[in-house]
């Protein structure tokens, strides 16, 4: 299974986008991408010690991405609508539950 | 972090390489028109277990099977599902054990039926060209060197690498460090130590190099919707060059 060089994709398109840490203390922790703040770097929220009021700074160098949080999250998340730590918790463990488990 | 393996691990890893290359041998049996690739993916769960082994991808990151179909213009991360497979279309299947806490990964292309000279011609290429990325390994050698011999090769025969992926380096985790890349210069990137293991995976189009995501976060497929190759083995760093550890004889390409 091939790896993801994700240092040219535009981070506008990883909106939604479940994202894995690859370095750093929080290595292993799955987050939902949930702004672009720069060119390659996003906020990430994992609905739990990270929530949407206290997102974490990535550089998607320092991001695997695997899955996408469900349509209905991603078109909140686009939209600009409030998403609830419940949101991102759900969507991490629908898409992950073994890597949510962990 | 690029972990070395021990002679322990090399071992343990040569197992989860044999069984990743049995059962695939058994899935690209069952390709033929009319097989769906949730059937192969049937085929190839319950191959892995038979063999002792649990399917590396199944839950990784949330991919959702036990192996990865991708069919005509998809490069890689395609998700079985219920499309059937055609006379004439190509199928690339890539399929991870992990057996004794050790991965093993390798990936195919392989024609459904018959299938047009220009396709036959991609899918010897990218196959020749992994085994000349391969071959590029060797103790005190560099990455690089694997990635310019691969892309050179490929470009030779007019085709293109794709560059948003890359092979890695392959243990106790699927994915470990480094990237490798199927492009690059010689003498350039990550020196090679005896005892990495790393995954080679040259993925090959028939046209452009760029490549578009679907919406399901997975699959990846050609911009131009022309077909795509995909070739892998895991490979040890050995003393006198590379061993192949997911190959199941010396003589027999997978």
């Amino acid at each position: 299974m091939v790896l993801c060089l994700v240092e040219k994709e535009t981070t506008p398109g990883l909106l939604g986008r479940l994202a894995t840490s690859r370095s750093g203390r929080d290595a292993g922790v799955v987050y939902v991408v949930i702004a672009s703040e720069a060119p390659g770097v996003v906020l990430v929220a994992d609905g739990r010690s990270r929530g949407i009021a206290r997102p974490k700074r990535k550089n998607v160098k320092h991001l695997e991405f695997g899955g996408t949080a469900p349509a209905a999250l991603v078109e909140k998340l686009a939209g600009g609508q409030p998403v609830t730590d419940e949101d991102i918790r759900a969507a991490i463990s629908a898409a992950a539950p073994s890597v949510a488990a962990e | 972090m690029i972990m070395v393996k021990t002679a322990t691990d090399l071992a343990a890893m040569r197992r989860a390489g044999q069984a990743a290359a049995q059962a695939l041998q058994t899935v690209v049996a069952g390709v033929r028109p009319g097989a769906t690739t949730a059937q192969l993916d049937r085929i190839a769960e319950a191959r892995i277990r038979d063999l002792g082994g649990e399917p590396s991808f199944l839950g990784y990151r949330g991919f959702p099977a036990s192996i990865c179909t991708s069919v005509n213009d998809e490069v890689v991360h395609g998700i079985p599902g219920p499309r059937r497979l055609v006379e004439g279309e190509i199928i690339s299947l890539d399929l991870g054990v992990v057996l004794d806490g050790f991965h093993g990964d390798l990936a195919v292309t392989v024609p459904v039926g018959k299938v047009s000279p220009a396709v036959a011609r991609l899918l010897r290429v990218t196959a020749e060209a992994l085994e000349i990325g391969i071959r590029a390994i060797r103790p005190e050698g560099r990455l690089g060197d694997v990635g310019a011999a691969i892309q050179r090769y490929v470009e030779q025969h007019g085709f293109s690498v794709v560059r948003e992926f890359a092979g890695h380096g392959i243990g106790r985790k699927l994915h470990e460090d480094p990237q490798i890349p199927n492009f690059g210069s010689p003498g350039n990137g990550v020196v090679l130590r005896r005892g990495m293991t790393l995954a080679i995976e040259p993925m090959v189009n028939l046209g452009t190099s760029e490549v578009v995501m679907d919406p399901d976060g997975w699959t990846v497929r050609t911009r131009d919707h022309k077909p795509s190759a995909h070739f892998e083995h895991t490979v040890a760093v050995g003393d006198e060059g590379p061993i192949v550890l997911t190959r199941l004889s010396p003589d027999e390409s997978v």
